[in-house]
């Protein structure tokens, strides 16, 4: 019994020994998951909203496809410009498929609207070039959000539009304010084909083009119909900014410029520079053309003249009776008078005989001076009508007051004040009046003054005109109209509609 | 009794014969993934790889030349919810393991510089629906520590000059780089040049041999003053003109290994000699679904400048403004 139980002990021992010995541990890479299935095709209308899945901006828009998704329920969020976001749930299970589109235009609260008014009630509206049926005041409820261009129009008014950016659920403010052509017309870089809208000079041949001077731009012609851009890369104009206009009796348009001069002499050029010609700087301040045809170039470092016969002769302030070397501006009368203004000397006169007389408004020793009632001894611009002067004074440091002054047959005129500003920029006299009498333009640094007799003078401001500037460099007088052309630093140019 | 005699006779063979099997220390294959993204702040254009483990026949893994890479997989990096760069995939010649006959191939986005704090995740479908996901946060910057800081060169009373840092971080691995910036004049202009300067050199199997900064827990780095001046002295050899070199500064630039790339080297690298590896060594990663790392460093740079009389001991022009 005892062998027999030792033999049952052994076999097990074998068995557990056959069983276990062999039972090795292995370390092996932990299973991995199996990959899941799911698929969602997303589309929206518009195309092209982002995708944002449980809150992350996933990269991809619409239409688009995602692949290999979990089992579980996915927030998804559609984040489209100018839409409202809309988000919803899928629950994705194993080997499902899953479509969803969206429609943004069937969504009512998807829409957005546009406010449309002008600042004078009856204003036709068209929207994306749409004429509608209804006039400012108007709100145009139901848009499917975007850019729309809204165009406005009324009789009496320059024609305008705007774009309004309309978003979902929200009022996209489309306001403008109509200018008022009644009477003034603007010409700007917005409005025409402009440009520069700081003007600096303009002049009228008798063709009826204008002459307009830019302060970047070079020199531009209007017929009405038609612009021409002249500037030192299209054309020999030396230089961009112009800082004068002249147009002589056989119509020749003398430009001047911080370059040079030039004149276009029906369709031709010649030019005059410190290269060319004996000026002493580019800098050109004024021109004057006399009826003979001897041309004056004023300059900051003396004046040029050029007769014909005699060629050139320089005038400066060592070797001739120039009081000063900075002229500011020429002009001259009928009597052959010549009037240089000067840049803190006063003002001089040279007659045809050569002799000179100096106006300055302090008493100076010597036979060639003489005191003059002058607010200053700046000169800004000269202007002659006949034998009568018309001089534009800027404030000097001493008497810190500029303003306008006549000279008529050896006596001067001063009763011209209150003028809106001390610096006057130009000073333009209309013959072609409705009463046949001499209309006076003041141009200032804050506004425009016309007058025949200054106490029946009128004020041309921001507070009484559509003009949003004040500065103004000049007006011409349209030939076939009797408008006023009107320019002005920083606003363009203007057409006021109004004979006088 | 003679049944009892066969019994051990049993249970000997048994225990020779029945475990004698044949052991392969190959497992059996299976396809694992691992992806590596190392994000830089210093630089828009990131990169990352994404390759699959691979069989070959015996137990050489190098007898393999087919490129592991995984291609057509669609990487997204995150940095918060609504930021997302999807990486394109591109190729460049392959000049570092030459076994694969091929291009090498990677995953990049050249418009996403990450910035200090920033939370950046990634994720990887891969061509067959598998995801690889991690995230990472780009670590501050360190503070050069002054106290611990040489600033000029040479220094007293010590061979090496030494850069310390701090950082609010603890174990995260530094990687140092010095280099010597200096201009030389070409043709009448002066030309910017850097040259990399060791921490010393030993002599090994009888040669001199450069040795290098490695990446390491430690907050400094220290550089054997006699090796600048070899250095500085080396850059003009065999030229006669040395008013031709205008010498800037000595700059550091200490690279910080966020948490997941310090804890990604502290597990894979060497230890001791070339010869050992630790036989605890294990794998780390912090990718989901796979293997390998996402992480990010970023850079600290500082300089020590040269004294005027040192600089002009060897003929040297000095610059202290760059």
């Amino acid at each position: 019994m005892k062998k027999n139980n030792l033999i049952k002990i052994l076999l097990l021992v074998i068995l557990t020994f056959a069983f276990q010995s062999c039972d090795k541990q292995l370390s092996v890479s932990p299973p991995m998951s199996p990959v899941p299935v799911g698929f969602i095709h997303i589309d929206s209308r518009p195309s092209g909203a982002l995708i944002y899945e449980d809150g992350r901006n996933s990269g991809m828009r619409t239409p688009a496809s995602l692949n290999w998704l979990e089992e579980k329920t996915y927030l998804f969020t559609l984040k489209k410009e100018l839409y409202r976001d809309t988000s919803f749930t899928v629950t994705i299970t194993e080997g499902d498929s899953e479509y969803i589109f969206v429609d943004y235009y069937k969504n009512p609260w998807m829409r957005g609207t546009i406010y449309c008014n002008t600042n004078t009630t009856g204003a036709s509206i068209y929207l994306n070039d749409s004429l509608l049926q209804e006039k400012t005041p108007l709100k145009i409820k139901g848009l499917i959000p975007g850019t729309y261009r809204v165009k406005y129009s009324k009789a009496g008014f320059r024609t305008d539009s705007t774009t309004a950016i309309v978003h979902s659920g929200k009022v996209a403010d489309a306001v403008v304010s109509l200018t008022d052509t009644t009477y003034w017309v603007d010409f700007n870089t917005r409005t025409s084909q402009i440009p520069d809208n700081s003007i600096t000079a303009i002049k009228v041949d008798d063709n009826n083009v204008k002459w307009i001077g830019t302060l970047e731009k070079g020199l531009v012609a209007y017929d009405d119909k038609n612009w021409t851009f002249y500037n030192s890369s299209n054309s020999p104009l030396p230089g961009n900014t112009v800082t004068t206009i002249y147009i002589d009796k056989t119509n020749r348009v003398w430009v001047g410029t911080l370059s040079g001069a030039a004149v276009l002499d029906h369709g031709s050029w010649e030019v005059f520079t410190t290269e060319n010609c004996p000026l002493p700087t580019n800098i050109i301040n004024d021109i004057d053309v006399q009826d003979d045809g001897t041309y004056w170039l004023a300059t900051r470092m003396g004046l040029l003249k050029h007769s014909n016969g005699f060629g050139w002769y320089f005038y400066d302030s060592l070797k001739s009776g120039l009081p000063h070397r900075w002229v500011t501006s020429i002009a001259h009368d009928d009597l052959g008078n010549m009037w240089i203004g000067s840049n803190g000397f006063g003002l001089a006169k040279l007659t045809p005989d050569g002799e000179w007389k100096v106006y300055l408004n302090y008493m100076k020793l010597g036979t060639k001076y003489e005191k003059a009632p002058f607010p200053s001894n700046i000169v800004s611009r000269i202007e002659t009508y006949k034998n009568e002067v018309w001089i534009g004074f800027n404030p000097d440091p001493t008497t810190r007051i500029g303003g306008l002054v006549r000279y008529r047959q050896g006596r001067w005129y001063t009763h011209y004040n209150p003028l809106p500003s001390h610096i006057i920029f130009s000073i333009d006299l209309q013959t072609n009046t409705q009463n046949g009498m001499l209309r006076k333009w003041i141009s200032t640094y804050q506004g425009l003054v016309t007058f025949v007799d200054f106490s029946d003078r009128i004020e041309y401001r921001r507070v009484n005109t559509p003009l949003n500037v004040e500065n103004f460099h000049g007006v011409a007088f349209d030939k076939k109209t009797g408008y006023v052309w009107v320019a002005t630093y920083g606003g363009g140019l203007y057409k006021l509609k109004k004979k006088f | 009794m003679r049944k009892l005699i066969l019994i051990p006779l049993l249970l000997v063979a048994i225990l020779l014969s029945s475990c004698d099997e044949p052991f392969s220390p190959k497992g059996k294959y299976l396809e694992r993934y691992a992806l590596f993204g190392i994000m830089r702040a210093d630089t828009n254009l990131q990169v990352v790889t994404v390759t699959k483990s691979y069989d070959v026949e015996g137990l050489n893994p190098y007898a393999n030349k087919k490129d592991p890479f995984i291609k057509n997989c669609f990487i997204r990096i995150w940095r918060g919810n609504d930021e997302v760069h999807i990486l394109r995939d591109s190729a460049t010649v392959r000049n570092i393991d030459k076994r694969y006959s091929d291009s090498a191939h990677f995953y990049y986005t050249n418009n996403f510089t990450p910035q200090k704090g920033d939370e950046l995740s990634i994720e990887c479908l891969l061509p067959n629906g598998r995801r690889l996901k991690a995230t990472t946060k780009v670590i501050q910057p360190i503070e050069i520590d002054y106290s611990g800081t040489d600033l000029e060169i040479p220094v007293t009373d010590k061979k090496f000059a030494q850069v310390k840092w701090r950082s609010s971080v603890e174990d995260l691995v530094y990687s140092p780089q010095v280099e010597l910036y200096y201009d030389k004049a070409v043709n009448g202009r002066w030309e910017l040049h850097t040259v990399k300067v060791p921490m010393k050199y030993a002599v090994i199997n009888g040669h001199k041999t450069p040795i290098w900064p490695s990446p390491s827990h430690r907050n400094y780095v220290q550089i054997d003053t006699v090796v600048v001046g070899q250095i500085l002295k080396s850059i003009s050899e065999g030229d006669p003109n040395k008013s031709h070199y205008r010498i800037r500064a000595l700059i550091f630039s200490i690279y910080i290994y966020d948490r997941n790339l310090s804890a990604f080297y502290s597990s894979s690298k060497k230890i001791g000699d070339e010869f050992s590896v630790r036989v605890d060594e294990r794998d780390f990663t912090n990718i989901d679904g796979g293997f390998g790392v996402f992480g990010s460093y970023t850079e600290k740079k500082t300089a020590i400048l040269f004294t005027e009389k040192y600089i002009r001991s060897f003929g040297y022009v000095p610059l202290k403004t760059f």
